[in-house]
């Protein structure tokens, strides 16, 4: 944090990323489908892990409720 | 898709979207499909031309994207190669030679994305790199043509410090003719060296070094030196700033420049309470300086203890130079009376450099003694004796002495917050300068027209000072010697018609850049400040700021390529 | 019992301090917003009810941006409840009202709209008319947090299937303020078209609620197919206060959202 190429973009991010996830989990959207981490371009194997792991909670979750929806309405 | 979404959707009319494939020699090619890739590209929507390139960047490739623009009259140029940061300048004036806006211009990076990441992965590269070229060729679509901003610049730089870092800048500067405003707080310019003894390796008293430069310094008819003065205020930016000067009590002074300076050093830590510090007997590298300049220096027995309030909690980093400083006194003390016993105290010895390596090894030559301390375990200092106990074998030791000689750390100087705010410039958790980039940009800031040297960035040994303050001309030199100044037109812009002036985005912007108009009652961006980052478009609520190539339009139609 | 404010007004307007008091009128039957200007003319004011502050509610300080804007150097007199002087504060922080050209004239809300409201502060500051209700939590929002996840997308998309996209929630809210809306641009709503694209549609409007709503719940009073938006909002501005410790209306200053934070200000 604070190490932004933009000096404080990462700060209006992290706010904005807190406030989405308590919005999402209250619309029936698991908050888990966001993340935000901040991996610097040296950190490859940190990025690495860290995207293997989203996969896997994604694939745990299963398909979004948003697809679901979206699927319906086509129908 | 349903009818009315295709509509609103659709690509702008006459489009002709010529797409270039690069295969790096083998770097790209070696790992990923490069003709299916650009056959794929050929396909897409928009696009009129599509050709795999051995090298694009090479004049081979560029004269082929040239002549592809004049004989398929394109409108848009995708690269797909490597990275933008590098590459995507090049090939942006080369569209704008062959009379394409370069702002139609969009990159693809298919090297560290598809064919470095996924080097083992053929097929799943190539279709990557599809999925991206897809996505470019999808905001490119969207793209407009833009101009880049001028605006005027003032050929006058004003450097704030003289140390040895700000001087070596304003001397060089002042070779290259421009104009230089030398400003230094105290009654005399030469920083820290007009404390210092003797200068390694120079060899030469400091103080000596330093007049030679500000003698220089001063003789130049194009620099006006203030002495005893602060910065009292800054407005304007880069090529245009206002700058109000204060000597004293004296009347403040207005002067007009293009370019600041950063040159404000750094101070020893005074190390109150450690290892019974009492200017004394327990003294600190600084102390011991001047003892030896004045010739006071008597003590038989020295125990110098490294790393006295470096590399602890609260100030965790290695001041870098304090390792060279002891070794340069103790061998002095050594030269003086090859009787004495110096003894140094460490942790790590940061001896970088052939330089320095050569005078490690020649102060053990004369006798200096060096034991390793372990962290855990600090020396104590009792009764004319330093106690520590050696690492790994767990020695107890005593070494009596009759002088202590702390080596601390260079810190931030007390004005430095004041002068980061003023400037709106960053620093680090130590309370040092902080630069754009450690490896592409060491001695810029962030903010524009706004350079550092020396020790305010991190402490500097004299040699690295004085590079830093030649290397900062030479990038003044680079905004300064230019007619005018031209910045990217990628900026923020905010719609007059749309914008209800909520004030949403003012605070928003880490730039200053945004300024509320009461008479017109909305904000309007300042854009030679603004550096693009879009922390405003993200604010607002009625979309009338907006980040010019990275408009919700264009950024939506590429995401939706995926 | 609308005595007070009618004498508080006509001193007001009297005196000259005042151009103009924006507060409800009866007409044929109807309550109404309206803008008096004559002290000798107030005959018809009503306070939301015939005889008391009822719940006829108007957003008058959404109409009093558009007065202002006419008649920048006026000052007028608005009536607010509760809800209205928060909304008066954040229009101040956002720069659509001038604080120096306003004169609020209170009234406190009676318990059973306090009630209906689940309002965390159903009065203003200072009041003429009216008693103080008690303060009520919301009972809505801790019902939904109690489901279950899968559940709780299923209500919302029970109720937002409803929706018939008339853009009333917006065109009533006080603190839907902007010219251009996001709810109309092409890039992010499919315009023109029905039926919306749900949740989408309503999460980009709590989205822009983040730091504004002021919970006057007018959107979900105004609402034709009856969705629980107020429900919603409450709960955005619970979450930037759990966060960020920033009630619009309540809270001093401009929202955690505008401003850099804590890393600008070190
Ligand atoms: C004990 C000791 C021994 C050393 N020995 C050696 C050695 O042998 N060899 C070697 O290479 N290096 C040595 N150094 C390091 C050397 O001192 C630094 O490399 C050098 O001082 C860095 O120069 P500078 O210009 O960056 O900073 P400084 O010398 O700190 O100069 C900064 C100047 O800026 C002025 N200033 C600060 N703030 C403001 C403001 N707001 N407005 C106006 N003016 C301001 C200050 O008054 C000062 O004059 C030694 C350092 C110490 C502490
Ligand atoms: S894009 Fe960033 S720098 Fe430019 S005006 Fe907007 S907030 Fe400021
Ligand atoms: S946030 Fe948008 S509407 Fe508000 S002042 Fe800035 S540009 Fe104008």
């Amino acid at each position: 944090m604070g190490d932004c190429h933009y000096l404080y973009g990462n700060v209006a991010t992290e706010k904005r990323v807190r406030f989405l996830k308590k919005l999402l989990a209250f619309s029936g959207i698991e908050e888990e489908r966001l993340r935000c981490k901040w991996v610097s371009s040296a950190e490859a194997s940190e990025f690495v892990e860290e995207m293997q792991d989203f996969t896997e909670t994604l694939r745990a979750l299963g398909p979004s409720p948003l697809k679901q929806a979206g699927a319906q309405r086509a129908a | 898709m349903n009818e009315k979404r295709k509509e609103k959707t659709e690509q702008p009319d006459d489009l002709r979207i010529g797409v270039f494939i690069c295969d790096c020699g083998s770097n790209i090619a070696g790992h990923l499909d490069c003709s299916a890739v650009t056959e794929y590209a050929a396909s897409l929507p928009g696009v009129v031309f599509a050709k795999e390139n051995l090298y694009t960047c090479s004049e081979a490739g560029i004269t082929e994207i040239q002549k592809a623009i004049s004989e398929h009259e394109l409108n848009r140029v995708v690269v797909a190669s490597c990275s933008p940061r590098t590459h995507q300048p090049l090939f942006q004036s080369s569209c704008a030679e062959a009379g394409m806006n370069p702002y139609l211009f969009e990159m693809v990076n298919i090297r560290d994305q598809c064919s470095w990441v996924h080097m083992q992965e053929h097929a799943e590269a190539t279709e990557k790199a599809k999925e991206l070229v897809r996505m470019g060729v999808a905001k490119a679509a969207f793209l407009e043509p833009q101009k880049d901003i001028e605006a005027s610049l003032l050929s006058r730089v004003l450097v704030i410090g003289g140390g040895v870092a700000g001087l070596s800048a304003a001397e060089a500067l002042a070779d290259m003719a421009l104009e230089v405003i030398l400003v230094e707080k105290e009654p005399k310019a030469g920083g820290l060296l007009n404390q210092i003894n003797q200068l390694v390796p120079e060899g030469v008293k400091a103080a000596e070094y330093v007049e030679r430069i500000i003698e220089s310094v001063n003789s130049k008819s194009n620099v006006t030196v203030h002495l005893g003065t602060e910065v009292k205020a800054i407005a304007g930016y880069i090529g245009n700033y206002e700058i109000t000067l204060q000597r004293g009590e004296g009347e403040a002074i207005q002067e007009k420049v293009g370019c600041i300076v950063v040159a404000t050093g750094a101070v020893p830590l005074e190390p109150a309470g450690l290892y019974g510090y009492d200017g004394e007997r327990v003294i600190t590298q600084m102390q011991l300086e001047e003892q030896l300049l004045n010739g006071q220096f008597k003590a038989q027995r020295v125990v110098m203890i490294q790393c006295a309030g470096a590399r602890v909690p609260g100030r965790e980093y290695c001041s870098r130079i304090c390792c060279m400083i002891a070794v340069k006194n103790a061998a002095l003390i050594k030269d003086q009376d090859p009787e004495a016993q110096v003894h140094i105290l460490y942790r790590d010895i940061q001896m970088y450099g052939t330089e320095k390596e050569r005078m490690l090894w020649d102060a053990r030559g004369k006798g200096v003694r060096f034991d390793v301390y372990d962290p855990e375990k600090p020396p104590e200092v009792k009764d004319g004796q330093v106690l520590f106990e050696q690492p790994i074998v767990g020695t107890k030791r005593q070494i009596p002495c009759d002088l202590v000689v702390l080596s601390t750390p260079l810190v931030a100087r007390e004005g430095a917050s004041a002068l980061s705010q003023l400037l709106r410039i960053p620093m680090d958790q130590n309370g040092f300068f902080l630069e754009a980039h450690a490896k592409l940009r060491p001695l810029d800031f962030a903010t524009d027209g706004v350079f550092l040297c020396g020790s305010a960035r991190y402490p500097a040994t004299v040699a690295e000072a004085r590079s830093q303050g030649l290397g900062v001309a030479s990038r003044v030199a680079t905004v300064l010697f230019k007619d005018k100044l031209v910045t990217s037109a990628l900026v923020a812009e905010i719609d007059p018609e749309t914008c209800v002036g909520c004030l949403g985005c003012l605070d928003m912007c880490p730039y200053g850049a945004i300024e509320f108009v009461p008479e017109k009652g909305i904000c309007e961006v300042n854009t030679i400040l603004c550096k693009g980052c879009g922390c405003c478009a993200a604010t607002c609520p009625s979309q009338s700021a907006t980040l010019k190539g990275f408009k919700p339009k264009q950024l939506l139609s590429q995401i939706r390529a995926i | 019992m609308t005595q007070n404010v009618k004498k508080k007004v006509k001193e007001l307007l009297e005196s000259g301090k005042i151009k103009g008091f924006l507060g409800l009128c009866q007409k044929n039957g109807h309550i109404g917003p309206h803008l008096f200007c004559d002290p000798d003319d107030l005959e018809s004011m009503v306070l939301g009810d015939e005889e008391r502050p009822g719940d006829s509610r108007y957003p008058l300080n959404k109409l009093l941006i558009h007065i202002a804007r006419s008649y920048p150097d006026e000052t007028f007199g608005v009536l607010v409840r509760g809800c209205d002087e928060r909304g008066l504060k954040t229009l101040y922080t956002w720069n659509q009202l001038n604080p120096d050209k306003v004169i609020p004239v209170g009234v406190a809300c009676p318990q059973e709209l306090a009630d209906a409201c689940e309002c965390l502060r159903p009065y203003p500051e200072e009041f003429v008319e009216g008693e103080r209700a008690e303060e009520r939590s919301s009972a809505s929002v801790t019902k939904i947090s109690g489901l279950d996840v899968k559940d709780r997308f299923t209500s919302w998309m029970k109720e937002f299937a409803r929706c018939i996209k008339c853009y009333g929630c917006r065109d009533i809210c006080p603190m839907c303020f902007c010219n251009e809306c996001s709810l109309e641009a092409e890039e992010l709503i499919h315009t023109g078209e029905l039926p919306p694209e749900i949740p989408i549609f309503h999460l980009v409007r709590a989205v822009h609620m983040a730091g504004r709503c002021i919970d006057c719940g007018l959107c979900n009073e105004v609402c034709p197919a009856d969705i629980p938006l107020r429900t919603l909002y409450k709960k955005v501005a619970d979450i930037i206060d759990e966060e960020f410790n920033y009630r619009p209306g309540y809270s001093e200053g401009k929202s955690p959202l505008n401003i850099l934070g804590s890393a600008a200000e070190e």
